[in-house]
């Protein structure tokens, strides 16, 4: 199987969540011919844009689509390639680097104010840094995907998963390979209270070791994310952060997240009296796009940045 | 004109190009070094939950997020004027030790193998992770079974090896159970005895040939018997161990007191390392 592997505005980490196959990655490494990987292999743009159409049997892109470089880059491997996967929860969902959207200011912020690239040579009008776009996008704003291996990184058995499925042929167009079903179902901690009595952040308290997070008042998002890490921060006593990206049935996940908040929060007996106190409680939801779109902004966000802009043109 | 483009840089973490362009006689005319990149962490960062840094700061790099988690870990104790408590402390060296033993075999192997131990005959096309493997494979299978353990042993502590989510203002998340207890004295002999292959290995077919002349600077701890590196700063070390201090030039870009964290004896003022 010819396979490439790119990263467009990436960590790296997704590169590395390979080699977290450990041993695994032996009985997988004869059957694969690697024609592009710029994290671990010497091929060039060049060698890339020699290639024939379809010349690659399955290209993985992991990042955010931040430059137009970037999307230079899906293009020409979405053209070579015959399947194309979105790796990572940036490629997938935009991941934590679109929190910045809509980022118009970006490299503003980041360089001071009237902060120019340097221009490129005059003979070499071409060798220009590449522009930033106005706002980070997942994979498929600009080309189509045909699945998505979810994950900040990918778990190593979602990765042996897709290797099973690309080198038997048998990826599903579609196809996410993690649960169809929440993480809570893999979530060996109890849920017993299905109330919520008050928010708090995670360094505000001891979680008990063995009952649900949410039960206690941290907002975990494992009811509305995808399973398949074998719910690897809740058992290290953290939240789930949703980095799988949502189940299919909760959709946008901060939507269905608040409304899980909404239902779930009582101060006292039920009913209009409670209403105030109620508010309050979600009140110490701090944060709200940073925490319950924390991998998603990109994909879903977009409505909600909508709405902002839409206010203050009102406003003015 | 003439435009020769590395494009992109290869083998390494980070997005990079080098434009080098040449005048008609072959003469160097301008040299470029292009990072066509930006996530922008500054701004992003900004309106997010502080306990939410550690978790944050470490997608900066999916290769060391171990350091970045816990450089923002300790930039919160410092923000909560939070003293961490010694079990917290521990459980956060023992984690990233295992991450400093997992780093140097990615490294040593998979990342600078390809140059430090494939001949030099070898073309770009075998010139990787995977030449490594195929040339050596039963080195391969015990330093990926090897990494598979440290990693382990990372995840168990950090709840994720890549990218973890353990560490919070003032200490950890939680206590480290009796069963990741067991399955670290279990995985430490093996480690233990896979580093002093890998060390072999490096001074037998990596390390060039001693040279006469005074020992080479290289980059150690203070005091150098502590592995304690998350806490401690890097400093010249001699080929015995003893701690140094940087030559002139090079310390004005070190902050650390050198003289305190070496016992108060170091030779201030000396060009190499005592």
């Amino acid at each position: 199987m010819k396979l490439a592997v790119y990263w467009t505005g990436s960590c790296g980490g997704c590169d590395v969540a390979f080699l977290e196959l450990g041993p695994a990655l032996l009985d997988v490494l004869p059957k694969l011919e690697i024609v592009f990987w710029p994290a671990l292999v010497d091929a060039k743009r060049a060698d890339l844009e020699k290639l024939p159409k379809h010349g690659i049997d399955v290209a993985l892109v992991n990042g955010v689509l931040r430059t137009a470089e970037n999307v230079e880059m899906a293009e020409l491997l979405r053209e070579k390639s015959r399947w194309l996967g979105a790796f990572g929860a940036c490629a997938h969902l935009g991941g934590v680097p679109a929190l910045a959207n809509p980022g118009e200011e970006l490299a503003e912020v980041v360089f001071g104010p009237g902060f120019r690239p340097a221009p490129p040579l005059e003979e070499a009008p071409e060798d220009a840094p590449p522009e930033l776009l106005p706002e980070a996008l997942p994979l498929e704003e600009v080309v189509p995907v045909d699945f998505v291996v979810p994950g900040c990184p990918p778990p190593a058995d979602l990765i042996a998963r897709f290797f099973a499925a690309a080198l038997a042929e048998e990826i599903q167009p579609g196809q996410v390979f993690a649960e169809e079903k929440a993480l809570c179902e893999e979530c060996p901690r109890t849920r017993e209270e299905r109330r919520l009595a008050r928010l708090v952040r995670p360094h505000e308290a001891l979680a008990d070791p063995t009952k649900c997070l949410l039960d206690q008042g941290m907002v975990c998002l494992g009811p509305v994310t995808r399973g398949g890490c074998a719910a690897a921060c809740p058992k290290a006593g953290m939240p789930c952060t949703g980095c799988l990206g949502p189940t299919p049935k909760a959709g946008d996940p901060a939507l269905a997240m608040l409304s899980a908040l909404a239902s779930l929060v009582r101060a006292g007996e039920e009913g209009e009296p409670a209403f105030p106190e109620e508010d309050r409680i979600l009140e110490g939801l701090v944060d709200p796009i940073g925490t319950l779109y924390k991998y998603a902004f990109a994909k879903y966000g977009r409505p909600l940045r909508r709405l902002a802009r839409r206010r203050e043109e009102v406003r003015a | 004109m003439r435009r020769i483009a590395i494009d992109p840089i290869t083998r390494l973490e980070g997005h990079g190009k080098v434009l080098i362009y040449l005048d008609e006689e072959g003469k160097l005319r301008d040299a470029v070094l292009q990072v066509p990149e930006l996530r922008g962490f500054e701004a992003f960062c900004r309106g997010r939950r502080a306990e939410e840094m550690p978790q944050i700061t470490a997608r900066i790099c999916g290769v060391c997020p171990e350091a970045h988690h816990l450089a923002s870990a300790k930039a919160l104790d410092a923000a909560f004027g939070a003293e961490v408590p010694k079990p917290a402390r521990l459980q956060r060296e023992l984690f990233y030790n295992a991450y400093i033993f997992s780093d140097h075999l990615l490294h040593l192997v998979f990342l600078g193998g390809p140059d430090l131990l494939l001949p030099e005959d070898v073309g770009k096309a075998e010139r990787n992770v995977f030449g490594v493997l195929r040339r050596f494979p039963d080195l391969g299978r015990r330093v990926l079974e090897g990494r598979a353990q440290a990693q382990k042993i990372v995840e168990l502590i950090g709840g994720k090896a890549i990218h973890p989510v353990f560490a919070l203002p003032g200490g950890v998340a939680q206590p480290l159970g009796k069963e990741a207890q067991a399955a670290l004295a279990a995985a430490a002999p093996r480690l233990m005895e896979l580093a002093r292959t890998m060390i072999a290995l490096f001074h037998e077919e990596i390390l060039p040939p001693p040279v006469p002349g005074p020992p080479p600077l290289r980059g150690g701890l203070a005091p150098p018997t502590t592995w304690a590196w998350w806490t401690k700063t890097l400093l010249p070390t001699s080929t015995t161990g003893r701690c140094g201090s940087f030559p002139p030039r090079a310390r004005k870009f070190s902050a650390s007191p050198a003289r305190k964290l070496c016992g108060g004896s170091p030779s201030t003022g000396s060009p190499g390392p005592t």
